[in-house]
């Protein structure tokens, strides 16, 4: 019990830093964007290609934290991917949504998503090879913090948790103690009146793909570093990200955080009950269950 | 020197190109003057007010504020240029703050924002006794002060106001309607949409009337509340419900 509390606080952690980007885009231009769990693949590969040349300048950055299997190099190369992801995001919405905002309804921006969805999957395929692949080869020792009720838990995990709470904390201090993050949280609430309110509406919605995609390279650095890389990670996660948002209401940032750390729990904590098999329809169940309890999500304002 | 703050030539406007809703309306209004635009439902009334506040793209004529020509300039940058606007309906940011909705606003505001601020306070006193809380908690008509507190820290030369009395009680119609004549002696010109006719005809001081997205009619606003023609088109149906409702 003990120990699916931890795994579950540890996965819904990830997804909430996943989640957030999806329900910002998803209300500020109501549209769901099926290729942004792709993001968090992008951004997992693109830590694992700048680990390597950025481990390339020195051996020195090649060290690994005490402890840990993480490098300086590879923490280096996550900063650089986060802003490479964000950069991304916003090209694509350059390239490809903002086009069809302009010509075209939410429902081809669906369709467009999943396109985009699958084209990022394939060329991450054919760049990378279809097989899984790790940060590091060193195999992570989980330490056994209590036998009774057993609860393991590897270096790499506790790093993970730090390091999405202390992302939380720096996004909750961006939007309640800044100009910039006031105007974020109004443009997420009520576009038009944000406008009127003076708020370069264009500059905010680049803002919001820039974190979006920051956050989910991020969570997709996070979820390898548990896990493993694959070019099927975003497909995988992209229910559990969809369930996090809707649970928590969409456009809420703090809904998203917190349905993250709910779909991250329910998944675990199932599987104390459920067979294994059964964990996929997880997020599907969680999905019913808020909108049949609470259509508008826990955080989530009536529309 | 323009004495006009805002002058509407011929617009013609609407949601989709190519399909006007609002056609060759001209509307005028100057500073410390209330404008009052009234018609029946689907006029194009909040068409036009979006349309001078740049939400919705112009199809031809043009739009000046002073003796600048605003058509086809960005909503955000024409709020920070004097246009202020309140929405009918969604005017706040209910899930923030009344403190976080007022700062956001006051970034338009140039000047010192801190004195600005508490100058609004003190023009709205309820918001500084509501000043930590969530503005969707707030009355309909503590929503409505804040919302024009919102609109005025930028200290603009027009307000647009859609429906200002909507969802209000009869108390909170009176006080809301009853700031404006103050807001407009600051210099600042008024152009309200208001279904609310006999509210809001007897503190305008001119009055336009829509119907089917064209200018139907104009004038003082004294002169039009008192004419017994546009009453009987455009207040008739009032009176026939208030005369039904009278027993026999």
């Amino acid at each position: 019990m003990l120990q699916s509390l931890f795994d579950g606080i540890l996965v819904g952690s990830i997804l909430s830093l996943g989640a957030i980007g999806l329900t910002l885009i998803m209300h500020i231009l109501r549209f769901a964007n099926f290729s942004h769990a792709e993001l968090i693949a992008l951004g997992a590969y693109f830590a694992l290609t700048l680990d390597a040349m950025v481990s390339g300048l020195s051996a020195t950055l090649t060290t690994r934290l005490p402890h840990l299997s993480v490098s300086v190099s590879l923490i280096l190369a996550m900063l650089l991917s986060l802003l490479l992801t964000g950069l991304l995001a916003a090209l694509i919405d350059k390239l490809v949504f903002k086009r069809l905002r302009e010509n075209a309804g939410p429902l081809t921006m669906v369709f467009a998503s999943f396109g985009i969805g699958l084209i990022v999957r394939n060329v991450i395929g054919l760049i990378y090879g279809l097989k899984s692949t790790h940060y590091s080869n060193d195999i992570a020792f989980a330490l056994m913090v209590s036998s009774d009720p057993l609860l393991l838990i590897k270096p790499d995990q506790l790093f993970i948790l730090v390091l999405t709470i202390v992302v939380m904390l720096a996004l909750h201090l961006l939007i309640t103690r800044t100009s910039i993050g006031y105007a974020l949280l109004a443009v997420s609430e009520n576009p038009e009146l944000a406008q009127v309110n003076g708020i370069n509406l264009a500059a905010m919605i680049r803002l919001a793909w820039l974190l979006g995609g920051s956050l989910a390279a991020i969570a997709g650095v996070c979820y390898a570093l548990n896990n493993q890389l694959s070019p099927v990670m975003g497909r995988d996660l992209v229910l559990s990200l969809f369930a996090a948002a809707i649970v928590g209401g969409i456009g809420s940032i703090y809904g998203a955080a917190l349905g993250g750390l709910i779909v991250g729990l329910a998944s675990s904590l199932a599987l104390l009950y459920i067979p294994t098999g059964y964990k996929p329809a997880m997020p599907f169940v969680i999905i019913l269950l808020a909108l049949y309890v609470r259509p508008n999500g826990l955080l989530g304002e009536e529309r | 020197m323009n004495p006009q703050v805002l002058n509407v030539q011929s617009i013609s406007a609407g949601y989709v190109r190519g399909m006007p809703i609002i056609h060759d309306i001209s509307i005028t209004t100057e500073p410390e003057e209330i404008v009052c635009i009234i018609g029946p439902n689907g006029a194009g009334k909040s068409t036009l007010l979006k349309s001078i506040a740049g939400l919705l793209p112009i199809e031809q004529g043009h739009i000046r504020l002073g003796a600048t020509n605003i058509s086809g300039i960005r909503t955000d940058k024409l709020s920070r240029a004097g246009v202020a606007m309140v929405p009918q309906l969604n005017n706040i940011f209910r899930t923030m703050s009344v403190e976080q909705n007022l700062l956001l606003a006051a970034r338009r505001y140039t000047g010192n924002r801190r004195h600005r601020l508490q100058h609004m306070l003190a023009v709205f006193p309820v918001l500084d006794e509501k000043f930590k809380a969530k503005a969707g908690s707030l009355s309909g008509g503590q929503r409505q002060f804040l919302a024009l507190a919102m609109a005025l820290l930028a200290k603009p030369h027009l307000l647009l106001l859609d429906e200002p009395s909507a969802g209000l009680s009869p108390v909170a119609v009176d006080e809301v309607l009853g700031m404006l004549r103050s807001i407009a002696a600051e210099g600042v010109g008024i152009l309200m949409v208001e279904q609310n006719v006999r509210a809001a005809l007897p503190l305008s001081d001119r009055a336009y009337i829509l119907a089917d997205g064209r200018n139907q009619h104009e004038g003082d606003a004294q002169t039009m509340l008192n004419d017994p023609v546009l009453g009987e088109i455009y207040m008739g149906a009032r009176r026939a419900e208030a005369h039904a409702a009278k027993p026999v």
